[in-house]
């Protein structure tokens, strides 16, 4: 399986174009624009292949990439909230079984509907342990998290702190990409000032010259 | 656009009869205000003397209402129209917070052609006053104008409703959760109501009406958020679901959204706090292209000529414009994707 392939099944749904389409539209627009920019550049050649590269990378990049991210960092503050409602329903006397099966039965979210497709699988015969282990979940620190709860503790008194022990983990985890975010900040500004605004600048101040230039 | 000052011609079609019509029409007007005037200064002398009237309509509020009665008529001839339903829904949303008058999505869609109609109107004799005709691209660009003026209005004002109650929203929940440990939601409801003020007032007194019709909480906090579009309410709705299915009450369900939405207020404020000064470092920017552009015109008028008159130039301005929507639009990226917790 190939990165790209795992990236758009961790996707799942929210995937725009399927792993064949994405490719076989990739390589033809790409084929089409190599030839297209050729007939149309007629001094230039050297920028051709240049362009033609960049443009197979930002289709990977703007149709899975970016999406992915986002569909993970709203898949983590939604199992945040999954594993709060979970703490609340074990300190009500439940034990992790009943817990998770009952939020994930009331709580709208892509985890809930996760376990509940393991829960069927355990019907056919898989243990618990198995079905969770054998879960497709984005983001790995959910997948730990959820896999950290089915240990030895999981039917005593002590099963209380094992799940404040994934819910700090999450919250941390929040905390840590704000900061990364908070550090992209400068460097997107950088890029937009350079790429777009400097640009802008010199054509409206030159505006004069480019047009007698092609006159 | 056509100069035809003329000193010689007076025909009837030619522009100095425009311009004497509108001369006309303008003295008119001030005969009717002078005597309106006059009207009110013998009516001063006798207001002490005399009781007020039930209706106590001022001039301007008399043309105001037959301005929305008209769209109300027009509103009325147009209701089966499938288009006018169907973006008028975008705008049920406005319904009362951003006018009065108007009570259904399909009115202010009207209310905004009308304007950039006699926007169109003004700037039209405006221009016939000077001596100048408009071109179809002219009058196109101008009605664009208005309608983007005019919905730009709009947007704002239910924008601001929005962000009182984004800023209102953590105290809010206070004390609504202070209320909920002795008094029952209802109760609690009636005293927030009576504590807060402004667009928070009038948006618990429509979730108010909302359960005492018979709807249940979860329902009323749905429909707050489909009015409203804030992201907290879906929460506390999902919550206020899942919650007692669970194991809790009501009173375990409140405190768990107010928990999990004053982390993200926090973080959200950490972000806002760090990244402030480069949101309006860009935005500081965007507005330098337009300085230049006047200051360039300002200095020589014959600057730009070139860019009018031939294709490249033309080219070159349309390129400029997709540039300055993609600094937009990337400035949106930046801002959007850090404060998305």
């Amino acid at each position: 399986m190939t990165k790209l392939k795992r990236k758009i099944d961790r996707l799942g749904y929210y995937a725009p174009l399927s792993y064949v389409k994405f490719t076989r539209i990739r390589f033809l627009t790409t084929l089409f624009l190599f030839i297209y920019l050729l007939f149309i550049i007629e001094k230039y050649y050297f920028y051709v292949p240049l362009i033609t590269i960049l443009y197979y990378n930002l289709f990977r990049v703007i149709l899975v990439d970016w999406p992915l991210n986002f569909y993970v960092s709203r898949y983590e503050r939604d199992s945040l909230q999954f594993f709060e409602l979970v703490s609340l329903a074990v300190s009500k006397g439940m034990n992790i079984e009943m817990s998770l099966e009952s939020t994930a039965k009331y709580f709208n979210c892509d985890l809930s509907y996760a376990y509940i497709a393991a829960l069927i699988e355990v019907k056919f015969g898989k243990s618990l342990v198995e079905a969770v282990n054998d879960m497709e979940v984005p983001s790995q620190i959910v997948k730990e998290a959820l896999v950290s709860l089915m240990n030895k503790d999981m039917h005593t008194n002590k099963r209380m702190e094992s799940v404040d022990k994934v819910v700090l983990k999450l919250k941390e985890n929040m905390h840590r990409e704000m900061h990364k975010r908070i550090k992209l900040v400068p460097i997107q500004t950088l890029l937009l000032l350079l790429i777009v605004f400097v640009p802008l600048m010199l054509l409206i101040v030159y505006a004069k010259d480019i047009v007698m230039l092609f006159n | 656009m056509v100069n035809v000052l003329d000193n010689s011609t007076f025909k009837i079609g030619t522009i100095p009869f425009f311009q004497l019509f509108l001369l006309f029409l303008l003295i008119g007007m001030i005969i009717v205000v002078h005597s309106l005037r006059n009207s009110v200064r013998k009516e001063k002398r006798i207001r002490d003397f005399s009781i007020a009237p039930d209706t106590d309509v001022s001039i301007l509020k008399y043309y105001r209402v037959l301005y929305v009665k008209f769209i109300k008529y027009l509103a009325f001839k147009f209701k089966d129209s499938v288009l006018l339903n169907k973006y008028g829904k975008y705008y049920d949303v406005y319904v009362d917070v951003v006018n009065p008058y108007y009570k259904k999505g399909s009115e202010f869609l009207i209310s905004e052609i009308v304007f950039s109609l006699l926007w169109l109107l003004i700037i039209y004799l405006a221009f016939l006053l000077n001596g100048y005709f408009l071109n179809v691209f002219l009058i196109l660009l101008v009605l664009l104008f208005g309608m983007l003026f005019i919905m730009y209005r709009h947007y704002k004002k239910f924008s601001n409703y929005r962000k009182e109650i984004d800023k209102a929203f953590y105290e809010f929940m206070t004390i609504l959760l202070a209320f909920l440990q002795k008094h029952s939601f209802d109760q609690s409801l009636e005293l927030l109501i009576n504590k807060t003020q402004g667009a928070v007032k009038a948006e618990l007194k429509k979730m108010q009406v909302d359960i005492r019709y018979g709807l249940s909480i979860q329902q009323a906090f749905i429909r707050c958020y489909e009015r409203t579009k804030i992201h907290n309410f879906q929460i506390i709705a999902n919550y206020i679901y899942a919650v007692p299915n669970v194991g809790g009450n009501i009173v375990d369900s409140f405190t768990l959204s107010y928990n999990t939405l004053l982390d993200k207020s926090k973080m959200e404020r950490y972000v806002f706090t760090r990244t402030f000064k480069f949101y309006m470092f860009l935005i500081f920017l965007s507005f330098i292209p337009c300085v230049v552009f006047l200051c360039f015109l300002f200095f020589n008028n014959d600057y730009f000529s070139l860019l009018t008159s031939t294709i490249i130039g033309r080219l070159i301005i349309f390129i400029i414009c997709i540039v300055y929507i993609v600094y937009i639009l990337g400035i949106r990226f930046i801002i959007k994707g850090c404060v998305r917790l």
